[in-house]
């Protein structure tokens, strides 16, 4: 049973004479206890599903449902005790700085009307499920940004809410920082069995923890499923451009530039999933064609627990030599894309034009 | 020195009262006014954009109404608040009402700085736009909001210095009476260094604990500053503790006074030499179980009006020509009582030292009150210096002036700022009173002065309805017994001449 149900979200903004559609009918059914990622350049409408969901703003259409409850037509009384379902965790924090760590997560409670006696109980073991109860007493900006965010996280889950909501929880962290906070979410889900939507533009956050994920481009969710099925076999171009660019490796063909010496090389960027990630497809191949095969960069990346490899590779020999590696490779279940660096300037690291 | 500390007290803690009473209550007011002006703005939590665009243009011009003018506009309101437009509490109303759009404009400042995102991730935990306010905006908002308020507060002070105005004292009036009008250099002085020292504190004190309930320590520093803050913390709250306690100890003293007894006798007057005749009347008074109390005023209009109004019982500063052209003027019944004593008006130099030397294109400063302004004219014709189409009558203008033969130039100021005025203009008509508040003696120094037989003498004067007040005819017996005559010839030397 789905405990998050997005229904025809939409959402248009004034833009000069007309409207335009920052969220075009988005659909999406989050099932209970998953860890359901929503991924997306800037620009796509992340902020705005977001800000709908979590109704900052009403949606024009459409109905989201968090356990049962519409938040889009909610008004009032109904509104707020709704609202109570859903933990929302921002990028940027959004603690009170007037208040320490403790009185910081009690503020929901105190919203919500709930006794001294049961708050402060609350308080306490969710600074203990945080690891933060020797900073209880501390003010927010003595914190670092994981300790902020912790205490965000602990404060989003005072009133046991059905759905935690994070928007970019670690996009303001550093790479340490950024496991740590995930794992805490995961043991979220795993251990409080919560609902958790996470909202990024980070392909390794959604790796690390999440079950399912939905690309959101232009205000539309073009592809969505499990995680290793989304990412091992895009069907949308602007997941494959999120894949791309993660692995940086159009912009590492970018600098080489054009393929040199023969005129019919060509960059080929290959990626590999699970058993066949560390199988040896590529040799095979090699030896099986007569092109030429030069590795300019490999690795091996874990994906939702399975092996995501990935390489450069210039290849050079007859049209014809290159077509049949290509099939080969595709053959053995392997994602080949045509590399074109001059086509690809989108994509230039900032610093070289 | 003593006598400086002795004149100093009584009004640092009239200017205490009225600076902490109307900044607590302008405070809370202002706040309420500033959480509004936020969040009835369109998109905010309480969305309310025509009471948003009304309490913006009420705010627009609370803010650009002069606060002198505000001062007297208000009378009636502040007569329906406090029971009198006149004294200390009369005027901590106005500095209220002139305050509140001020602490309403820098709330709206501070609460506009508070982080939206904390505002919006406290809507998502299901707040009431009440929650909103108390929980996160005010909370937030609070070390801006000390801040404010001690910008308000130091404001106040300067403000209250217009309180002499309606009778209010305070440190203000004092410098403006003793120091400024009465040449006491010593009470300017005093008067300032207790106004410095006052503000000083009070920024400290505002600094301290904005800096306190800003909660931004960082990690590093956080032991050194926070056992700094403390010290500086606990002294920066007996500063306050001491200025609320004053404020408080002089707020139960006006009323004490208040309280006492049945209502003083109150009587409106100019200092000099109004103030001192009385002073010296109010032992006799005393012994007729009349207790006087003496409201000094710095201008010629106001005891009228709080007569009017019956702030006043009696005032006692002002000559009949001047009186029935107020009355002419303004609508009122104030009567004469009793003749006491004739201040006569004299010619003073200034860059010029004699009559004979004044000369083509020289200044001449006179009253510019209508009464006063005329009685100048006239007092420079009989010096043989102008001639007057109108003759005799007092009711003359500048423009009556037919014959000027050495071309003076003839300005209209303030009457109390002539006795400032000679170092400018080359010579200046100047009331007696004015004259004896700036050391000036009408025997000695005088080039010429009005005739004894003047009409312009100063009287008693009060309502028709109160003329035969027992209290009222009491007063007037002793400002025309001997001993009066006898104080009056023996402290003035002639300058001040017995008209009864």
């Amino acid at each position: 049973m789905s405990v998050v149900q997005l229904e025809d979200v939409t959402k248009r903004y004034r833009n000069g004479d007309g409207w335009s559609n920052a969220l075009s009918a988005v659909n999406l059914s989050v099932e209970r206890g998953s860890i359901q990622g929503i991924i997306g350049f800037s620009g796509a409408g992340k902020s705005t599903l977001l800000r709908c969901v979590s109704r900052l703003e009403k949606p024009d259409e459409g109905r989201v449902l968090i356990d049962g409850a519409d938040l889009a037509s909610a008004t009032g009384r109904d509104l707020r005790s709704a609202r109570r379902k859903l933990g929302v965790v921002f990028q940027q924090f959004h603690l009170m700085r007037s208040r320490t760590v403790a009185d910081n997560i009690a503020l929901p409670l105190e919203i919500a009307g709930e006794r001294p006696m049961h708050i402060h109980s609350r308080v306490q073991d969710l600074l203990g499920y945080v690891g933060l109860q020797d900073k209880q007493h501390v003010y927010p900006a003595q914190l670092s940004g994981g300790q902020r965010q912790r205490v965000a996280i602990a404060r989003a889950l005072a009133t046991k809410p059905a759905v935690l909501l994070t928007d970019e929880p670690t996009s303001a962290l550093d790479p340490e920082t950024t496991a740590s906070v995930l794992d805490l979410l995961k043991r979220v889900r795993d251990e409080l069995g919560v609902t958790i939507l996470l909202i990024t533009h980070e392909l390794n956050a959604v790796r690390a923890i999440c079950d399912y994920v939905a690309v959101l481009d232009s205000g539309c969710i073009v592809e969505q499923g499990p995680v290793e099925q989304v990412f091992t076999r895009p069907m949308s171009r602007a997941t494959e451009r999120l894949l791309g660019k993660d692995l940086h490796l159009s912009q590492l063909a970018t600098h080489l530039g054009k393929p040199s010496d023969h005129p019919d090389s060509v960059f080929l960027e290959i990626h590999f999933f699970g058993a066949d990630a560390t199988d040896h497809i590529l040799f095979d191949v090699a030896r099986s064609t007569d092109a030429t095969f030069s590795i300019l960069h490999a690795q091996i990346v874990n994906l939702n627990r399975l092996g995501h490899g990935s390489m450069l590779v210039e290849v050079s020999g007859t049209v014809s030599a290159l077509a049949t590696v290509q099939d080969r490779l595709r053959a053995r279940g392997a994602n080949v894309v045509i590399v074109e660096p001059w086509q690809n300037a989108p994509f230039t690291v900032s610093g070289h034009a | 020195m003593p006598e400086l500390l002795h004149l100093l007290i009584g009004p640092t803690l009239e200017t205490l009262e009225m600076v902490i009473t109307s900044a607590a209550v302008s405070g809370l007011f202002g706040t309420v006014l500033g959480v509004l002006l936020v969040v009835t703005e369109r998109g905010r939590v309480l969305s309310a954009p025509w009471t948003y665009r009304v309490l913006n243009t009420l705010t627009n011009i609370g803010r650009s109404i002069p606060f002198i003018i505000l001062l007297v506009a208000i009378i009636p309101f502040t007569r329906w608040i406090v029971g009198s437009a006149i004294g200390t509490r009369a005027a901590i109303v106005p500095l209220i009402v002139g305050a509140i759009p001020y602490v309403g404009r820098l709330v709206e400042a501070t609460l506009r700085e508070v982080d939206n995102g904390v505002i919006e991730a406290v809507l998502t935990m299901g707040a009431t736009p009440w929650q909103v306010i108390r929980k996160a905006y005010l909370p937030e908002a609070v070390p801006g909001i000390i801040r404010a308020m001690t910008v308000v507060s130091i404001t106040l002070v300067s403000y209250s210095a217009m309180a002499g105005a309606v009778g209010g004292g305070g440190l203000g009036d004092l410098a403006i009476r003793y120091g400024y009008q009465g040449f006491r250099t010593d009470v300017m002085v005093g008067t300032v260094a207790v106004l410095v020292l006052m503000i000083q504190g009070m920024q400290w004190s505002g600094d301290v604990f904005a800096r306190y309930y800003q909660r931004d320590t960082a990690p590093a520093l956080s032991r050194g500053r926070r056992s700094l803050s403390r010290a500086s913390r606990a002294t920066a709250a007996f500063v306050s503790a001491g200025v609320v306690l004053g404020g408080l100890a002089a707020g139960v003293v006006t009323l004490h006074r208040s309280a006492a007894g049945p209502r003083p006798l109150r009587v409106g007057v100019c200092p000099i030499p109004h103030a001192e005749i009385l002073e010296h009347l109010r032992p006799m008074l005393r012994r007729q179980g009349i207790e006087l109390e003496i409201l000094p005023f710095n201008d010629y209009i106001q005891p009228n009006l709080a007569l009017s109004s019956g702030d006043l019982d009696a005032n006692f500063f002002q000559h009949v020509p001047f009186m029935e052209r107020f009355n002419h003027d303004h609508g009122t019944h104030v009567v004469s009582v009793a003749r006491v004593h004739i201040e006569p008006l004299g010619l003073y130099p200034g860059r010029t030292r004699t009559t004979a030397r004044l000369r083509d294109g020289d200044v001449v400063a006179i009253a510019n009150d209508p009464v006063n302004s005329g009685r100048g004219l006239l007092l420079l014709q009989a010096a043989g210096l102008i001639q007057l189409r109108t003759g005799n009558s007092i009711n003359t203008t500048v423009r009556d002036i037919v014959g000027n033969p050495r071309h003076l130039k003839i300005r209209e100021l303030e009457a109390a700022q002539l006795p400032r005025s000679v170092e400018d203009a080359n010579a200046a008509v100047i009331n007696t009173n004015y004259a004896l508040a700036a050391h000036l003696d009408p025997l000695k120094d005088a080039l010429f002065v009005e005739h004894s037989d003047s009409p312009y003498a100063n009287v008693l004067a009060t309502l028709p309805s109160r003329a035969s007040e027992p209290r009222i005819l009491a007063l007037a017996r002793a400002l025309q017994s001997e001993d009066d005559r006898k104080f009056i010839l023996r402290k003035y030397k002639g300058a001040v001449i017995p008209a009864f």
